[in-house]
């Protein structure tokens, strides 16, 4: 007899709607987040489209349909470090580490005030901070908060323990190890953002003024570092003139030999986010091909109209930064036009990836990769991957995906 | 249920405590709402806060408790006191504590009037309280639902549909309008790839998909079937189909719908020749040609040494379809394979937009072109006219050359769009009253939202 | 009317066969044309080269000066996202160039794949062994080693190669000519007050060729700029002894005084030329270090990229072996070893229209051409 568990490695929105989907017709599903959170990527965005709700429009919901559903239970800061057995028997072991906060945190946010330690914010990709004991964003589920081992500096200082007044906070929490028994494996281990770093000729990384899309995501969102201001990182000033460098990364076989899928219509999206805050701006996107396929065409045409935003045929591979001013000088050849140009620009967005997670640090689990890290097998196994694990997607496709492995899963374990 | 017993229950932690005159409060809900219970606990969602509810509910026979505190989005789940208790939230912490900013209102005169946090607070538990005293439980009535899945239109996606259902246990009832399943699927040649490394055109899959469906004994297949009435709500429907002159009514819980899609209309089309030159087709006649193995140009059966393929076709135009049809430039990149394959001196241009193979599809665009004899260029069609001995003159501006041309070919190829059946046909018939077809917002354009 | 394209397959394939192989990956991003140092403003290479090809129209790319402007430096092809290697496309053109602009054809085509090699080294080794049939019956002469006596100057060498130098500037005089005309079919013909070819060809020498201004830009392959300026200049040095030592044989033959050959190893022309050896050697160790190192995903070697440096290892080799060999005073191997130095000499300079190395007229031509119609790179 199979077991009848389902585990979800990932708790983004493929990994949210897969587990909901099982869990509504009856199977018992755990989710391994290795993040304080649930959401994924999706809650790091200001907007997403189509229909450009917040993020919390979507998963909210799937929150509330987690918190109504006993047979969902999940884990976060937890990852897989072994599975064995096979399909309908399998034995997952999985590594939580510690929060330090239990659920006795209020989210009072007294803690923090007293926190002396500060942090880069990875979830705002570095454009903000946090304290070493933090929400780890404002929408946040679990609504718990979390302390950074690798910079707190724990019982010697234990400010936070003093000023909490629920006893929330352990400083001596230890990892813990838990083993699991299920019939199938769902991967919805998602997408990093590619490394810039990597992307020496467009300044990643290098530049304070050309930053990556997701960091625009994070300046524009309301509960981002700067309250949704978009503005420099050198100097906070407001951008008049902003270039957004599509396949960045991508869609190049130096870096990620795959179209990213996604970002022509980030790109497209962000406009809308000057749009809403600068009326004058002006925006030059450089792209090889302009890829808002099925549907979203509206979205590209209804950018086209703003007759300050330029689209120009040409992949810019060339950025320095203007010494002095803060403003970046890039390069690209006007293909149509015929002409290689240096133009001049306040901000430029980088256009980067999707890159699957798994790629930067492997999973503990025997799966088929591709030479990109895309799983590409799996399901004689009873594993399926869905979302941006699989391939790079939108949320609306990777749900989709989600949805139809659910029921290869449910498949597998009533075998 | 029995009696209704309300208990209120104050949070004074998280800085509600110290600003809020809860004398005032629990003087006012008293005097509104008397509940059976009310406290003020320093800290209600720990273990002694917990437990002090627990013994009211178990002493007191509290069964509707009003938890005036914190945001139902924190500490879900620990106020939770069994099936018999129903809870409320009244989150006075985060609208009204965390969220007020002193307006700078004058003290009130009259000492029964209090200021303007207590008084949000106060109105907060009232009705919250309110909702409590009138709510009731629902009691479920058990249904006896349908567990057939009717699966509407039978192409690949709706055999792909029944298959899986049926796989995870449930009966099938495929209705396809057709005499054969497969949909545009069974009419194609070859299909783009589905499989990494997401190079090569591949022999179609589909007749492996329709022999697992019909020798799935799960499955009803109805051909040659179309649907008449829907009625009913979900897990209980009727729906009445007609095959040949004979009409059924049938029980079933759930419909997918799946009919799939027709192709643009091309004889709006003739600005580009459709209709006017002989050698001008749709990619959907390609696609057949193709597959009767008569890829010959149409006026005279001679063979095709060049082709062209205009993309977007009618598609990301406001005059004829807004959107992107999502497959005809990987169709177009298959089908000047066919094109090549008919002779290694063949040629086939294709003049895109902008050539959309998005996520992985990127490798077959570059496995695609990567053929001496395709020739890509982004431009715009500025004319298709009629050449001697029957071929098609193509002018093409704004393309990557840098210099307007005309090419000459033996067929032109229109990559032409696909319309969704339920664009203008109500194809689920539904005898609602608020139309046979599910309203949407009108969002995509006739696809379904 | 707009112009009616025909695209020419058969160039297709047969600049792939030249080494463009890759052409056909070519998305039109620009990167190359973006990141290439010596790419101009207007018409930027190579993105529309690469466009062109794969269309394969051969009547634009015939013409085109740019692919003498690129100086192959490989920084588009490492940046391309494709692999379309654009800078292997440009050489291909090149190649294609030393084969159709240089009569007689057949030369070309015998330069352009390996399968002929027997027959280019068979001329030049029948040649010399008449000479040496001639004038000792093929046997190794007695007595000190001077290598006059089996191949004599004035009856032999100096003929020959009298000859050979006639016929590479008569065929390169013609072969200008066409490229003139080529470029003005382009389109492209210099300003009213645009300088005078000899002045921009001066220029062109003093601000580029002498500091190899163009090779410096190069990010891509940091061993170029070492290696080429060292085998040119290498080149200048013999060139320099040959003639100077060609100068002092006549003035010794009619008037009595110069000097003879073999020339004593402290003769500050003897240093001159050994020098000029070393600087040859050292550069083309730098050269092949980095064709042997190359990516195969940003770069292939052609044939005739192979061809040049191998043929001038083996003129440099078989000039200091001899030489070698000469003061060791081992007669045989001296005697053999400056036998195939003659007809590695003569496979250098013989067919140097034809070879790679007929770049060094035609690039200086281009350029020139390039700086009268005021054609420069962005960032110049
Ligand atoms: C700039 C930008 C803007 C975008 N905007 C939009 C938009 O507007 N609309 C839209 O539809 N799409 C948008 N996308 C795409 C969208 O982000 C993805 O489609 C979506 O995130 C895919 O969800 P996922 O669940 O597959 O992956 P993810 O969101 O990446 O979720 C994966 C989850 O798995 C967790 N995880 C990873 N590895 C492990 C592990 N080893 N163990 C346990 N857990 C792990 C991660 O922490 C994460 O929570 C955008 C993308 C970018 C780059
Ligand atoms: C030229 C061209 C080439 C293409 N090539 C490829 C390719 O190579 N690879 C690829 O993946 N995709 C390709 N596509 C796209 C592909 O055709 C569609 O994705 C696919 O057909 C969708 O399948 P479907 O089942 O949704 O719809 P359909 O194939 O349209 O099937 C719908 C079925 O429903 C039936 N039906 C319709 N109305 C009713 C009704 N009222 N009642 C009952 N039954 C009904 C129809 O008869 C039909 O059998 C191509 C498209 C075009 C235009
Ligand atoms: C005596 C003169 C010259 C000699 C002996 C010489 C020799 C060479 C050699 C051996 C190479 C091959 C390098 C390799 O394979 O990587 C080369 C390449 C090159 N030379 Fe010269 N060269 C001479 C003159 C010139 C001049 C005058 C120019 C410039 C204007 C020039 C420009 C180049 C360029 C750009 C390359 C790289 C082209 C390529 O690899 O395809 N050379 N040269
Ligand atoms: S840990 Fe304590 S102090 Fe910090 S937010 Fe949670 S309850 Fe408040
Ligand atoms: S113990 Fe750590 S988290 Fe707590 S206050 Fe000190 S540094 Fe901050
Ligand atoms: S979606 Fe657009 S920007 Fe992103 S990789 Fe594809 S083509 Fe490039
Ligand atoms: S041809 Fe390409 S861009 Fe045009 S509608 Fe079809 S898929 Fe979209
Ligand atoms: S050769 Fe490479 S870099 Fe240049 S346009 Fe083509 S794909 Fe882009
Ligand atoms: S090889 Fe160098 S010089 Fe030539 S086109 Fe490429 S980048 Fe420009």
């Amino acid at each position: 007899m199979s077991n009848n568990s389902i585990l979800v490695i990932g708790g983004g929105f493929s990994g949210l709607t897969a587990a909901l989907e099982a869990a509504e017709v009856g199977h018992e599903v755990f989710i391994v987040e290795k993040m304080p959170y649930l959401g994924g990527r999706v809650a790091q965005l200001k907007h997403y489209f189509p229909k450009l709700c917040p993020p919390s429009c979507g998963l909210e919901i799937n929150f509330q349909r987690i918190k109504n559903n006993p047979r969902v239970k999940y884990f976060t800061l937890a990852e897989v470090v072994g599975v064995s057995g096979g399909p309908g028997n399998y034995e997952v072991k999985i590594r939580i580490k510690p929060r330090y906060v239990n659920n006795n945190c209020t989210a009072c946010d007294k803690c923090v005030e007293v926190c002396p330690v500060e942090r880069n914010s990875d979830f705002d990709f570095n454009v903000g901070k946090t304290k070493a004991i933090y929400r780890p964003h404002l929408m946040s589920f679990p609504m718990r908060y979390v302390i950074d081992d690798q910079v707190c500096e724990g019982t010697s200082c234990a400010k936070c323990v003093e000023a909490c007044e629920y006893q929330a906070i352990d400083l001596e929490e230890k990892e813990k190890e838990i083993t699991l028994n299920v019939g199938s494996l769902l991967v919805a281990t998602g997408w990093v953002p590619y490394d810039v770093e990597k992307l020496t000729n467009l300044g990643g990384g290098q530049i304070p003024n050309v930053i990556t899309n997701m960091q625009l995501e994070r300046l524009a969102a309301p509960a981002g570092p700067t309250d949704g201001k978009i503005q420099r990182p050198s100097d906070g000033a407001e951008p008049k003139r902003i270039a957004f460098v599509q396949c960045a990364g991508s869609r190049d076989q130096n870096h990620l030999d795959y179209c990213s899928y996604i970002c022509c219509m980030a790109s497209l999206k962000h406009c809308t986010y000057i749009r809403e805050q600068y009326p004058d701006a002006e925006v030059v996107i450089y792209y090889i091909d302009l890829r808002a396929p099925g549907r979203y065409e509206k979205f590209l045409n209804n950018i086209q109209q703003d007759e300050k935003v330029l689209m120009v045929k040409g992949k810019v591979a060339k950025i320095e930064e203007e010494p002095g001013s803060g403003d970046v000088i890039v390069t690209a050849e006007d293909i149509m036009g015929g002409l290689k140009v240096e133009e001049r620009f306040n901000l430029v967005v980088l256009a980067t990836g999707m890159q699957p997670s798994i790629a930067v640090e492997d999973l503990a689990l025997d799966v088929a990769k591709d030479d990109q890290g895309f799983i590409i097998g799996g399901e004689e196994k009873g594993v399926f991957a869905v979302g941006c694990a699989k391939m790079p997607l939108d949320v609306m496709t990777s749900a989709e995906t989600a949805t139809g492995a659910a029921l290869k899963a449910i498949q597998t374990v009533r075998r | 249920m029995a009696d209704k017993k309300i208990g209120v229950y104050i949070c004074t932690g998280c800085e509600i405590g110290e600003n809020v005159n809860m004398e005032k409060v629990t003087e006012y809900i008293d005097e509104e709402c008397s509940p059976a219970v009310m406290k003020q606990v320093p800290f209600l969602c720990g273990k002694e806060g917990l437990a002090q509810i627990q013994n009211d509910i178990d002493g007191e026979g509290v069964n509707r408790v009003c938890v005036a505190a914190c945001s139902p989005r924190v500490m879900w789940d620990v106020f939770d006191f069994g099936p018999d208790v129903v809870v409320d939230r009244a989150n006075i912490r985060e609208l009204a504590v965390w969220s007020f900013h002193d307006p700078g209102l004058p003290e009130p005169e009259e000492d029964e009037m209090s200021d303007p946090l207590t008084m949000m607070v106060r109105d907060y538990i009232k009705m919250s309280v309110a909702k409590l005293d009138r709510k009731t439980k629902p009691e479920a009535e058990p249904i006896e639902l349908d567990k057939t899945i009717m699966v509407l239109g039978g192409g690949l996606t709706g055999l792909t549909a029944a298959l899986d259902t049926a796989e995870t246990g449930y009966d099938v009832v495929l209705v396809e309008k057709e005499d054969k399943l497969g949909g545009f699927a069974a009419k194609m040649y070859k299909q783009t790839p589905t499989k990494h490394p997401y190079e090569k055109a591949e022999a179609p899959s589909i007749n492996e998909l329709i022999s697992r469906v019909e020798a799935n004994d799960k499955i009803k297949v109805m051909t040659k079937t179309s649907l008449q009435l829907i009625k009913g709500a979900p897990g209980k429907f009727k729906a009445t189909v007609k095959q040949g002159d004979e009409e059924q009514v049938l029980s079933i819980g759930s419909v997918i719908l799946a009919t799939g899609w027709k192709p643009y209309d091309a004889s709006k089309l003739d600005s580009l020749g459709y209709g006017k030159i002989k050698n001008v087709v749709t990619n959907v006649e390609l696609e057949q040609l193709a597959k009767n193995g008569k890829l010959n140009r149409p006026s005279d059966g001679q063979p095709v040494l060049s082709a062209a393929f205009i993309q977007c076709a009618g598609q990301r135009d406001a005059e004829h379809l807004s959107y992107c049809s999502s497959v005809c430039c990987m169709g177009s990149l298959k089908q000047a394979g066919y094109i090549r394959e008919l002779n290694d001196e063949a040629k086939a241009y294709i003049f895109y937009k902008d050539m959309r193979t998005p996520g992985v599809y990127e490798n077959y665009y570059r496995a695609a072109q990567d053929d001496p004899g395709i020739f890509l260029t982004k431009s715009e069609i500025q004319e298709v006219t009629e050449g001697e001995n029957g071929k098609v003159l193509v002018k093409v501006t704004d393309n990557l050359l840098g210099e307007d041309f005309e090419v000459e070919v033996d067929l032109l190829v229109l990559a032409t769009g696909m319309v969704p059946t339920i664009a203008d046909e109500p194809v689920l018939k539904l005898g609602y009253r608020l139309g046979e077809q599910i309203p949407d917002l009108d969002l995509f354009d006739g696809f379904a939202d | 009317m707009a112009t009616r394209l025909e695209p020419n397959v058969q160039f297709i394939r047969e600049m792939q066969a030249a080494g463009g192989e890759s052409l056909k990956k070519c998305y039109q991003c620009a990167t190359c044309s973006v990141v290439c140092p010596l790419s101009p403003e207007e018409a930027p290479f190579p993105r529309k080269e690469m466009v062109w090809a794969q269309w394969g129209l051969k009547d634009k790319l015939v013409n085109d000066i740019d692919i003498w402007l690129c100086h192959n430096c490989g920084e588009c092809s490492d940046n391309c996202p494709r692999g379309a290697k654009p800078a292997d496309l440009l050489a291909a053109l090149r190649n294609m160039a030393y084969k159709s602009l240089a009569r007689p054809a057949i030369v070309g085509e015998w330069m352009s794949s390996a399968k002929y090699l027997p027959i280019l080294f068979a001329i030049p080794a029948v040649i010399f062994l008449i000479v040496w049939a001639v004038s000792t019956g093929l046997k190794i002469p007695e007595g000190t080693i001077i290598f006059a006596k089996v191949f004599p100057t004035l009856a032999a060498i100096d003929p020959i190669f009298i000859l050979t130098v006639l016929f590479v500037v008569f065929t390169f005089a013609a072969s200008i000519g066409k490229m003139f005309s080529s470029f003005k079919e382009s389109g492209l013909t210099p300003k009213e007050d645009a300088p005078g070819f000899l002045m921009s060809l001066i220029g062109v020498v003093k601000d580029e060729i002498i500091n190899h201004r163009k090779f410096k830009e190069c990010e891509s392959n940091k061993d170029r700029y070492p290696g080429h300026l060292l085998v040119f200049y290498g080149f200048v040095a013999l060139a320099i002894v040959t003639g100077i030592v060609a100068f002092f044989y006549w003035t010794d033959k009619l008037f009595g005084f110069g000097m003879t050959t073999p020339l004593a190893l402290w003769n500050p022309v003897k240093i001159l030329a050994n020098a000029g050896g070393i600087a040859l050697i050292v550069g083309l160790v730098y050269l092949t270090r980095s064709r042997l190192n190359a990516d195969p995903k940003k770069s292939v070697n052609s044939y005739y990229d192979w061809y040049l440096i191998g043929v001038i290892w083996f003129v440099v080799v078989t000039g200091f072996l001899a030489q070698i060999f000469r003061l060791a005073d081992a007669a045989a191997p001296a005697y053999i070893v400056y036998y195939l130095h003659l007809v590695s000499v003569f496979m250098l300079f013989a067919y140097l229209p034809w070879s790679k190395l007929a770049h060094l007229v035609y690039r200086t031509v281009a350029l020139a051409y390039a700086r009268q119609i005021g054609r420069k790179g962005l960032s110049e």
